[in-house]
């Protein structure tokens, strides 16, 4: 079965269309990066799975549901931005992925955050900006989720915390689960891809694998992306 | 998992609440020491008057405006992410913030009480303590002869529902002013006093009689209010929830 | 960290690649055990379902064999191994010729100038 699949998807904010008439399926077990400049629709499409939004238009499922309470039993979404409690610290955030959700797996969890050397107690308004992200990727991942939907997940960090984030999500993730993951920076992800996903102005503009990608265009996935997205073109 | 939100939210409002209730109840016991030895003056008796009245205040006050934060931090604000990505639905979220309001006003009702009770006991010496006792044993009695008892119980409800409606009625303005991009807070506040414009109205159509002689219908007449704020606001945010 | 690929190539293919100088470098001998799919995934960074293909590829050559429960071993069949090598030297030396070719220079002239680099070492 598709984990995730829209049609005619569509999301207008007053008279602006975020989204225009997307169609995507996501099979099983892949590695899908959502591809596109910003503002072309990654984020909105991202909140639309979640029910963090409602469509304008369209349909949109996850493994043959609407997005709503049973959906996000099985969706890990990791936002692009600091969404915990500040005030909370590890163990109460252990606590809390556990109180709400049932795949979330504690042992996972408390051995990365172990790794990490992140103190039990010190609660995220003390930590640094590089730890929070982290952190958050780290409750994100220990879900046994079946779909993982995460929002720039490495923007904005250095080299060596995306060869940790990216380690994180590729040694984490079971073998039939899907990740979703929205990016700017196609260079940086692009080894882990099975497959693209290009947005732009709220349109689907190919949806490939990669490796098919590179063989048509005989470019890598990141030349490709900027000779499509070239802003002189635009 | 209403249970498990209630947790959440009265476990972050209590980490707000503490310290004041701990002030709180800490004054009481200074301003009960203070009664006790500088037992004459009517500048301590001002005093102690107008700390009684600021506390009044403050046990009224706080608990909303922090409920108002923790509702736009939690649901409207960043974290709003986490809560609506938990497989809760939208309703669950808002009844819990309802009841946990509901729970935190009691609370509140509790502490006040108690800082009154410190601040008796301890000021009254042993024999002022006794006859005190026996006063309100007495006043007791009067009172199940008087069937006053009853009334205060009623004024009691009264006053918890009021405020839990008053702050349903604040949820409801904070999800309208979520509908306006960039002025929230702004429409928020305008949302909330038109919604007073319109229950004002409303109030001069309908006249309800007197409200200790009709107490039922004044609590319906307030839960109703808060069951119809409570579903205009879980309609907003189930169809027009948009975090920025 | 992980490693790096080459753009205008798919992945699997480099990987590929590199399993086979492993090969015949002797850093996985003959009969030998390969690396999990997910462990060689993390070593190298890639989705595991890029080196499930990359290793589909490997066996589909008769490089790889797959023991139904315990994984990949590397073949121990000699005559493969030989011909693995003989094929990766051929595409180096393929490589070479393109380039050289690209510079001007005719065959003979590659033969002598790579003469030439030996001699001078």
């Amino acid at each position: 079965m598709n984990v995730l699949e829209c049609r005619n998807l569509t999301k207008n904010y007053g008279s602006k269309t975020a989204l225009d008439s997307v169609n995507i399926t996501l099979e099983s077990g892949r590695i899908t990066g959502l591809l596109g400049p910003n503002g072309s629709g990654k984020t909105t499409l991202i909140k639309l799975a979640c029910r963090l939004l409602v469509p304008t238009q369209g349909d949109i499922s996850i493994c043959g549901n609407q997005p709503g309470v049973e959906t996000k039993k099985i969706v890990s979404y990791l936002p692009d931005r600091n969404y915990l409690p500040e005030w909370m610290n590890c163990r109460d955030l252990i606590y809390l992925y556990e109180d709400f959700y049932e795949d979330f797996d504690t042992q996972r969890a408390v051995d990365m955050i172990r790794s990490l050397n992140i103190d039990h107690k010190i609660p995220m308004k003390k930590m640094s900006k590089g730890t929070k992200e982290k952190l958050q990727l780290i409750l994100t991942m220990s879900r046994r989720a079946k779909l993982y939907l995460l929002d720039e997940p490495i923007a904005g960090v250095d080299p060596a915390a995306r060869d940790y984030i990216l380690h994180t999500i590729l040694s984490n993730y079971d073998e039939d689960a899907s990740i979703l993951i929205s990016t700017h920076l196609i260079a940086d992800v692009e080894s882990v891809l099975d497959e693209a996903i290009f947005l732009k102005e709220g349109k689907v503009i190919l949806q490939d694998s990669v490796d098919s990608i590179r063989e048509q265009s005989g470019k890598s996935l990141d030349e490709h992306f900027r000779e499509v997205f070239r802003c002189w073109e635009s | 998992m209403l249970g498990k939100l209630m947790k959440y939210d009265l476990k972050a409002a209590f980490r707000s609440f503490a310290p004041l209730y701990l002030a709180l109840l800490g004054m009481s016991v200074i301003i009960g020491l203070f009664g006790r030895f500088n037992a004459e003056g009517n500048s301590v008796l001002a005093f102690i008057a107008i700390v009684y009245g600021v506390t009044m205040i403050i046990c009224w006050v706080i608990p909303i405006v922090i409920l108002t934060l923790r509702f736009k931090r939690n649901l409207l604000g960043d974290e709003g992410y986490l809560s609506f990505s938990l497989p809760v639905s939208t309703l669950e979220h808002i009844v819990a913030k309802v009841l946990s309001a509901l729970v935190i006003t009691v609370v509140c009702a509790l502490v006040v009480v108690l800082s009154f009770l410190i601040i008796g006991l301890i000021s009254a010496d042993f024999e002022q303590l006794r006859n005190a006792m026996q006063q309100i044993m007495s006043a007791f009695s009067q009172i199940f002869d008087a069937n006053l008892l009853p009334q205060i119980f009623k004024a009691v409800v009264f006053s918890i529902l009021t405020s839990v409606e008053l702050i349903s009625q604040i949820y409801l303005a904070l999800a309208i002013g979520h509908l306006v991009k960039d002025h929230e807070t702004l429409a928020a506040v305008g949302a909330f006093i038109g919604i007073n414009v319109i229950l004002s109205l409303v109030m001069n159509v309908i006249h309800l009689p007197n409200m200790l002689e009709s107490a039922g219908l004044y609590y319906v007449y307030s839960i109703a209010l808060t069951a119809l704020f409570t579903s205009l606001t879980w309609l907003i945010l189930d169809r027009n929830l948009n975090l920025g | 960290m992980s490693w790096t690929f080459k753009s205008d190539q798919p992945i699997y293919i480099q990987i590929v690649e590199r399993i086979e100088i492993r090969i015949v470098k002797g850093e996985y001998p003959p009969g030998s055990k390969l690396p999990s799919v997910r462990e060689l995934a993390l070593e190298a960074g890639v989705n595991p379902n890029t080196v499930q293909r990359a290793y589909a590829d490997l066996e589909q050559n008769g490089f790889v064999r797959t023991e139904r429960t315990s994984g990949k071993y590397v073949t121990d069949d000699a005559e493969m191994l030989i011909s693995l090598r003989k094929s990766l030297s051929s595409k180096y030396i393929e490589e070479l010729f393109v380039r050289m070719t690209e510079l001007g220079y005719s065959e003979k002239e590659v033969i002598e100038a790579v003469k030439a680099a030996k001699g001078e070492n």
